[in-house]
């Protein structure tokens, strides 16, 4: 049996193994861990375990992983784990939550993920890689990691694999947790479509009009259109759930303003569905030139992909491709905004002005301006949220869409 | 399998009142009467203008009415009957169906009166 010999933690630890070992916890205190102590227990007679919050920064990497077999080989990990992904590298490509007891095993080809008795992961196609950081993303606390260069039976990993863990599934729900102003609306979801304004006739195929689409947010910010002509279609194509905006009149409307002030994010996946224009995909009022707005454009240059302040706009660096969907993004802040588009920064540009109406909330056109856009889902909300939530929902809408980010 | 089957309806900007009337008997949800007046054409894209547009999911038993004076009257008297609105005005029905252009695109010849560019 060989352990993990040397891990190095960045700027929070260096722990050597198996030699006793002295390290700097993550106040700047040296340790010293007797043999027999948990491997990454930096305070002594707590055994708390390595705490990592990825919204801190804080990171554990791991430098080398000593006789590392690229052939077969499983982990034991003792953890608790918040939306992280283990053995970031090593190509799990999944974050779990749970606690206890995870194995991680690979050979021939395939790795797996244990917990509770059973494979709850398994990576087809597997090439086996060292991974660069204990974990990844979300929180973590570490008990003790060891990584063994030799094959492990399933049953074995099964046996040894105790501990109660599914893989994380983001939200957009998780923007609102606070209770934060905002509204989140998903085509994918039939329960929240209806063909009428008033929400009394589902839509259950391709082709029906929406007349309303509920915000799951829980801010009861429903979109609405009571004149069928200027209603969005449904559209699917089995796999993918889209609503179809048609560039003419179609638009969907609020009731109140859905955000409710000068900070706020944007994200949203949608296509430009038309070759001569896209247009607004989201707009916070009727006004043509004061509503804040994302937009899907192909038709002006500048191309914009938001407007953030009056006059004010962030431009996109290519066109939009007909038919292609896209993730888009915009954070406005009390100093500055900018906008992503599939993941990639656009711009960024002061916003030192706070005229901007916030009437109701629009999706696919205001006043005069109509978006010929297919809208496969997004989240406003009213504040500039962190980078790691804003990849979160870059993931979630471009899973919704097709959508290969950057 | 969907019933909904989509057409383009324009009209021209004088008969646009009477469009609208029977759009509000027509439309199954509440808003009909405001169809016709966002999108509006030109011959040169430029105000004022001579037509409107809508463009619209329809129920496809509903696509043979929409030109012929006596079926749409007929259809319409029952859709007031059913929807507890107003009968339709013979006149508007007439007006009509000799005016709308009926097809799945934006008639040749007219061109949208849009901004060249998004509003600032």
């Amino acid at each position: 049996m060989q352990n993990l010999k040397t891990v190095d933690f960045g700027v929070a630890f260096t722990l050597t193994r198996p030699a006793p070992a002295d390290y700097e916890d993550k106040d700047g205190n040296t340790q010293t861990a007797a043999a027999n102590e948990p491997r990454f227990n930096y305070s002594n007679g707590v055994a708390q375990g390595l705490m990592l919050d990825a919204s801190l920064s804080e990171t554990a990497a791991i430098d080398d992983v000593p006789l590392f077999n690229a052939s077969a080989g499983h982990w034991i990990i003792d953890a608790t784990f918040d939306d992280s992904e283990p053995l970031k590298g090593m190509g799990l490509d999944e974050r779990f939550d749970g606690s206890g007891k995870m194995v991680v095993s690979y050979s021939g080809g395939t790795a797996k993920v244990w917990a509770g008795g059973q494979a709850i992961h398994t990576v087809t196609s597997y090439t086996p890689a060292e991974p660069t950081h204990i974990c990844e993303g979300g929180m973590a606390t570490i008990g003790s990691l060891v990584y063994k260069p030799s094959a492990i039976s399933d049953a074995d990993a099964a046996a040894l694999a105790t501990g109660d863990f599914e893989i994380y599934e983001w939200t957009p729900a998780e923007l609102f947790e606070a209770s934060q102003d905002g509204a989140w609306y998903d085509p994918s979801d039939l329960t929240t479509l209806f063909q009428d304004a008033a929400g009394t006739t589902p839509v259950t195929g391709d082709g029906d009009p929406v007349g309303l689409m509920l915000d799951k947010s829980g801010n009861d910010n429903h979109a609405a259109q009571s004149t069928t002509a200027a209603k969005p279609v449904y559209r699917t194509n089995g796999t993918l759930h889209w609503v179809e905006f048609d560039g003419v009149d179609d638009a969907l409307t609020t009731n109140a303003a859905a955000i409710s002030g000068l900070a706020y994010s944007m994200i949203a996946a949608a296509a430009n569905n038309f070759a001569e224009n896209g247009g607004p995909v989201f707009a916070t009022s009727n006004k043509d030139t004061t509503s804040a707005a994302l937009y899907l454009d192909s038709r002006s240059s500048p191309i914009r992909v938001a407007r953030v302040g009056v006059g004010k706009f962030i431009d996109r660096l290519t066109e939009a491709t007909v038919n292609q969907a896209e993730v888009l993004s915009v954070s406005r802040g009390a100093e500055t905004a900018s906008a992503w588009v599939n993941g990639v920064l656009q711009g960024t540009t002061p916003t030192n002005d706070s005229s901007l109406t916030f009437d109701d909330f629009r999706l696919g056109g205001y006043g005069i301006v109509s978006g010929s856009v297919d809208f496969y889902g997004g989240v406003a909300v009213s504040e500039v949220i962190t980078d790691e939530a804003r990849n979160n929902a870059q993931k979630y809408f471009a899973d919704k869409s097709g959508v290969t980010l950057s | 399998m969907s019933h909904w089957t989509h057409v383009t309806l324009t009209i021209p900007a004088e008969h646009v009142d009477a469009a609208n009337r029977l759009a509000r008997i027509f439309d199954f949800d509440t808003g009909g009467a405001d169809t016709f007046g966002v999108c509006a054409l030109s011959p040169t894209g430029e105000t004022p203008a001579t037509h409107y547009m809508a463009n619209t999911q329809i129920k496809a038993e509903y696509l043979p009415v929409l030109s012929d004076p006596e079926q749409a009257l007929a259809a319409l008297t029952a859709l007031a009957d059913e929807y507890e609105r107003e009968p339709p005005i013979e006149a508007d029905v007439q007006a009509w169906c000799d005016n709308v252009v009926v097809g799945t695109e934006q008639p040749e010849g007219l061109v949208r009166i849009v901004p060249e560019v998004p509003a600032e």
